[in-house]
Formats: C-alpha cells, sequence, structure tokens
C-alpha cells in the first residue's frame, strides 16, 4: 500500500478519528442539555435552544441558567486539562505528569481552604451559611492561591535549569500547600471541614453566566496558545539540547508552556474545583488513539478527547438516577482509569515513551 | 579550507560563586570544509565538553572558536541552526514518532509557526533518507527501529538540516560492530561525497585509524595533537595518548595488546594467514615470539598434521588444530 506523502493532522485516518471524536462531542453535548433530573421533552429542549417560545417557564430556566452553562464549562475544563497535561508532559518527559503537577492546584486548594476554614473558624460560623458571598470568596481565594504557586514556580524556573529538578521543587510546593491544608482541617468545625472536602471533588455546576464572561475566553485562549505551540513541543520530544540545535529558545519556551499550563489550571480549578485524572489520562489515550506523539496531531486530539471525555463524565455524574449527587472527581477517575487500562492491553505495541 | 577553527580555546565547565575547572586550554584546533576527522580520548578527557562548546551548548571559558572566519558568539541561534547540527548521546522520546515526521524536524529552522513542510522539504527529507539508506523505513515509528537504525535515523534529521558541518558525540557507542564499522562508512561517504565536514567523538580507535581523514587526540594534561592516523602512528603520539600499564598499542598493527607481566618467549616460525593467528592464541596464553626461545612452533604448509611444537631435546609432537597445540604448549 503506498501512503501519501503528508504532514501531521492531514492523515486520512487521523482526520476521519478526529471526525468521530467532534461527532462525539456534539452528540453528549446535546444529551448534557437533554438529560437530568426534570425530565424535559427533546423538542422542548432544541425549541429552548433555537430561543423558540415555550409554555414551562421552569424548563427554560433549567436548560439556560443550569445545564448549558455547566456543558459548557465541562467541554472547556476538559480540554484546557488535557492540554495542559499534554505539555506538562512533554516538557517533563515524564508519563506522571498532569496540569497539576507544579502545585498550582494545591495554591487553589490551600487559597479555599483559607477562605472556608480559617475565615470561618474566625467567624465562628459554619462557611456553608453564607452562600452568595462564599462562593465568589472561594472562586478569588482558588485563584489567587494558584497563581501566587504560579508566579513562584516561573520564577524558580528562571533560577533551576535542570528540568527534573524543576519537577520536583513544584511537587515539594504541593506538599508544603498539602500540609497547610491539613492543619487547618485539623482546627476546623466538621462543617467546614466537610464543605471543603466537598470542593475538593470538584464540579462543573458552579458557574454562573456572569463569571463565563470571563472563564470563557480565558480558556480559549490559552488553547489557541497551546495550538501555536505544537512545533515547540515536537522539538522538545527530542530533548533540550537537539531543540536548541533546531533554533529553539529553550527558556522562553519553558516560561510559556509553565505559563500557559499554569493559567489554564489556575482558572479551571478556580471556578471547578480540583477536577482529577482528566488532565493526566486524557493525553495518554490520545496518544494510543492517535498512535503517535507527533504534537501537530496531538494537540488538536487531546483537545478533542479532553472535551470529549469531560461531557461524558459529567453526563454520568448527572444520570437521573444519581440525581446529581455524584461529585466529577468521583466519575471521572471511577471512569476514566478503566479506560486508560483496557485501552493500555489493546495496545501494548505501544510505546509509553 | 577552513571552515571552522579555535584560537587559545578553554573549555570546561564555569561553577557559580567557586573556581572555574579547566578541562583543557590552549586548544588551536581547525576543521577543513569536506573533511571526516575523529576526535578521540580517553574517558574525562573533555571529548564532550570540546563538541558542545563547537555547538554553542557551552560556553567558552576562554579563547574563541571561528566559524566561517566569524567568532560563533556573533551567531544568533536562528543562524548557527543552519550551520551546525548535532547528533548527541541525549535520550529521545520520539518512539511513537515515524521516522519520516523525525526527520522532517530537521526542516524546522526552515519552517514558518506551525512548522509546515513544504514540496522542497519533503523532498530534502526524502533525499536525506535515502542518503543514510534507510527510505524503506520511512513510515515505521521510531520505536520499532534497531539501535543502528535509530542512530541513522537521527543522522538523516542532521543532514535534512542541511548545514555544512554535522557534529557527532560518540555515535557509535551501543552499537554492534558490524553497525559501528556502517556509521563510519556512512559519515566518511557523506564528507567525501556531500562536501560536508563532519567531526565525530569515539573510543573507536580502531575504525577512527582506518576512516578518518584526520584524528584529533584529547588527553587531560597533554596538548592536543591533530595529523592524519598514519603521521600519529608514526611519531609515536598514539602510544602516548592511550597506553595504560599493561596495554600496549602495536605500532605495526595498529591494534592494541595487551602486554601480560611474565611473557614465556617462543619461536614461531612459518607464514600467511595461519601464522599470524597462530602469534595471536599464543599471545593470548602468554606467549611472545622471539627467535632466539628454545621452544619452536613449525607451521607445515604441506603436511596434513598441521602444526608441530619442538622443544629444547629435538623432540617434536605434531598436532592439527591450534587447540591441539595449546593443550600440548601447557602440559
Amino acid at each position: 500500500m503506498k501512503i501519501k506523502e503528508t504532514d501531521g493532522m492531514i492523515k486520512p485516518n487521523n482526520i476521519i478519528l478526529s471526525l468521530m471524536l467532534l461527532l462525539g462531542i456534539i452528540l453528549f453535548f446535546v444529551l448534557n442539555i437533554a438529560l437530568g433530573s426534570v425530565y424535559i421533552p427533546f423538542p422542548e429542549v432544541i425549541k429552548i435552544l433555537l430561543g423558540q417560545e415555550t409554555e414551562n417557564q421552569v424548563w427554560v430556566n433549567i436548560i439556560i441558567k443550569s445545564r448549558l452553562p455547566q456543558t459548557i464549562t465541562a467541554c472547556l475544563s476538559g480540554s484546557g486539562l488535557a492540554i495542559g497535561g499534554l505539555m506538562m508532559q512533554t516538557l517533563f518527559r515524564n508519563p506522571l505528569a498532569g496540569p497539576s503537577i507544579l502545585g498550582i492546584s494545591s495554591g487553589a486548594s490551600l487559597g479555599v481552604a483559607i477562605v472556608i476554614m480559617f475565615v470561618g473558624n474566625i467567624g465562628g460560623i459554619a462557611f456553608s451559611g453564607m452562600e452568595a458571598i462564599g462562593n465568589f470568596a472561594v472562586i478569588f481565594a482558588a485563584f489567587a492561591g494558584s497563581v501566587l504557586v504560579l508566579f513562584l514556580i516561573l520564577f524558580l524556573a528562571r533560577k533551576v535549569k535542570n528540568n527534573a529538578m524543576l519537577l520536583i521543587i513544584g511537587i515539594m510546593v504541593g506538599y508544603i500547600s498539602s500540609s497547610l491544608v491539613g492543619v487547618l482541617q485539623f482546627y476546623s468545625i466538621s462543617e467546614n471541614v466537610h464543605a471543603f472536602a466537598i470542593w475538593g471533588l470538584a464540579s462543573f455546576s458552579n458557574i454562573s453566566w456572569n463569571q463565563m464572561k470571563f472563564f470563557i475566553p480565558v480558556i480559549i485562549m490559552g488553547m489557541i496558545f497551546s495550538i501555536f505551540l505544537m512545533k515547540t513541543l515536537n522539538m522538545l520530544l527530542l530533548g533540550e539540547n537537539y531543540a536548541k540545535n533546531l533554533g529553539l529558545n529553550i527558556k522562553r519556551a519553558r516560561l510559556l508552556i509553565i505559563l500557559i499550563t499554569g493559567l489554564l489550571t489556575a482558572v479551571i480549578t478556580a471556578f471547578c474545583g480540583p477536577v482529577a485524572f482528566l488532565g493526566l489520562a486524557v493525553p495518554h489515550l490520545a496518544r494510543m488513539l492517535y498512535s503517535t506523539s507527533n504534537h501537530k496531531v496531538l494537540v488538536p486530539g487531546v483537545l478533542f478527547f479532553g472535551a470529549l471525555l469531560a461531557l461524558f463524565c459529567n453526563l454520568i455524574a448527572r444520570m437521573p438516577g444519581f440525581d446529581g449527587a455524584l461529585p466529577i472527581n468521583a466519575v471521572t477517575s471511577m471512569i476514566g482509569a478503566p479506560i486508560v487500562i483496557s485501552v493500555i492491553l489493546k495496545k501494548k505495541k505501544l510505546h509509553l515513551n | 579550507m577552513k571552515i571552522l577553527h579555535t584560537e587559545n580555546l578553554s573549555i570546561g565547565f564555569n561553577r557559580k560563586r567557586k573556581s572555574e575547572i579547566i578541562l583543557h586550554k590552549g586548544i588551536n584546533i581547525s576543521l577543513n570544509k569536506g573533511e571526516f576527522v575523529c576526535l578521540l580520548g580517553p574517558n574525562g578527557a573533555g571529548k564532550s565538553t570540546l563538541i558542545r562548546t563547537f555547538v554553542g551548548f557551552h560556553k567558552a571559558l576562554s579563547g574563541k572558536v571561528f566559524l566561517n572566519n566569524k567568532e560563533i558568539k556573533a551567531y544568533s541561534e536562528k543562524e548557527l541552526t543552519k550551520q551546525i547540527s548535532v547528533v548527541l548521546t541525549e535520550k529521545t522520546d520520539t518512539s511513537n514518532i515515524t521516522v519520516n515526521e523525525l526527520v522532517a524536524m530537521g526542516r524546522y529552522p526552515y519552517t514558518g509557526f506551525f512548522g509546515k513542510l513544504t514540496t522542497d522539504d519533503l523532498r530534502i527529507v526524502d533525499e536525506s533518507l535515502e542518503q543514510v539508506g534507510i527510505a524503506e523505513m520511512k513510515h515505521k515509528l521510531c520505536g520499532e527501529l534497531s539501535d543502528g537504525e535509530a542512530q541513522k535515523t537521527i543522522i538523516a534529521k542532521a543532514l535534512a538540516q542541511k548545514t555544512p558541518i554535522i557534529i557527532l558525540d560518540e555515535p557509535t557507542a551501543f552499537l554492534d560492530l558490524p553497525s559501528r564499522i556502517d556509521i563510519m562508512q556512512l559519515l566518511k561517504e557523506l564528507a567525501h561525497n556531500s562536501g560536508k565536514t563532519i567531526l565525530l567523538s569515539t573510543h573507536e580507535l580502531d575504525l577512527a585509524l582506518q576512516h578518518a581523514d584526520r584524528l584529533f587526540l584529547l588527553a587531560q594534561g597533554k596538548e592536543i595533537k591533530c595529523g592524519t592516523p598514519e603521521d600519529l602512528v608514526l611519531n609515536r603520539d598514539f602510544n602516548s595518548f592511550f597506553e595504560k600499564e599493561g596495554i600496549e598499542f602495536d605500532n605495526n598493527s595498529g591494534n592494541f595488546i595487551s602486554t601480560g607481566k611474565n611473557l614465556k618467549h617462543i619461536n614461531i616460525s612459518g607464514s600467511g594467514i595461519e601464522f599470524n593467528w597462530v602469534s595471536r592464541a599464543l599471545r593470548r596464553n602468554g606467549f611472545i615470539h622471539n627467535e632466539n626461545a628454545e621452544i619452536c612452533i613449525k607451521i607445515n604448509d604441506s603436511d596434513n598434521k598441521k602444526y608441530s611444537i619442538v622443544s629444547k631435546n629435538k623432540t617434536e609432537i605434531k598436532v592439527d588444530s591450534v587447540e591441539e597445540l595449546l593443550f600440548e604448549l601447557k602440559k
């Protein structure tokens, strides 16, 4: 068989695969909006989405104010975390790296823990008592915590040349904030500890349309930047010195990758909590699905696959039977881990670098 | 024609807040166009550091490196990437990309923001694969290649980079002997046929002696030596660089031989291929050729018992294999 001269994504197989993923995203997007604890007839769902008149105003509220933002959040978070994970795995040449490997989501946890438990303790009240202000405070604290860690890491990245050392520093920063969180938990009333634990299980459903105005552009910007980094990431596959010899400015590339991943992770963690698993697993699944490490294929592939898997997990979490009771982190790992294991067993040939 | 040369170059490491470690100083060498040069030296001599200083990975402690008579520091990263390409010992994470994709990365300095390849780029990639002889593996994943093929892929990447100079750091390490010879011949042909200047560091003294146009000998505490392999052997530079106690460079054969301490003398007479191999077997067992020795080994061309041992009292034992010969000698 003669294979046509191709470059990255343009291979026929990859196009078909990507189209299938896109179709899957559309399908699950619609399912996420149509299904839920309240039954709404499908024709009505379409009508509401198209902005036509319907008799039941409650349905309109459910779909426009709850399900639609939740679905969009799931979609973008999945893509954002997955692309962050891919960039970290390539930069640190470590299959166990994920978007939160540099301690950025631990920083968010610390921020939230301070708000929920420390402030709550001083006030002497249970944090769950203050709804609206609480939500904003949590988002702000998470964002502040993660951005603080991000700047710390960026500062250290300029000092530490060796990537492995930087990775260890990131993990250490994570440990420090976890231990501080532990101390806070130890001295807190159980309601606040519980509230913090719930935040730690993540959710796509806490974003209002107002917050979406900030969330959507930031995530989409991060994705666009990651697409610009495809060539850089490919060069990094060869190792730093080869990349340098091909004309890559290693220092700048490293700072850019960390900055973009950090911002994506910070924003997603601030609004959704520390979403586990997706960022680590999706790059591996995409590598196996497309059978390549070429980032010209992987970057788009990971963006598609991340969105699809997040939508799928969100759908499971909100299945009618569960009544919205399952936290997203339970589902991502419960669904995702077996998928990863089965794909590994099926495709033994593939190398995990 | 000089393409790269150094002036009073010092190489080594510059440690923060501590004194610098100088591995070698006063290096004045030059590389000519279309020349295949091997850099030889014992471990720790600074071969890799010298190579890295040429490529710009390492800063020179003092002295200058010139490329086309312009100091290498004056080149931007973008310019340098079109002048020198490298093959390193660094591990790559490329097992899941195809040979074609890897070699195509050699074109990255010439491509735009997204690394889109033009038909010209694709043609150059094909030519590079052709030149190293792995064109038929182009769609294989790099993880499926043998070590020799993987090394050729990286060399093809360097070729695709279309640089006048290629510098290789121990490209034959980890390869089996046929692959090592294969790579050395390939590099020599590339230098001679396509006019590229190729410098490689290696531990393969015998291969370097056979293939290199010139050699650089580098060892700590000695001035760097350059010259054709033959000159360096005849000047006895080779001996002085590589001889250790118990290991000796045989200027006649161009091989290293181990010199045991208690050598027994033996007189070997005969000629041809049998003579060479019998001498070798005897040397391995601690005997050295000496015409005045009492015990004599004869190699008989006509007899069907090939070898005979004549001892002090003129008794002769005939045997028909080297194994038996050694067995009789040890009695």
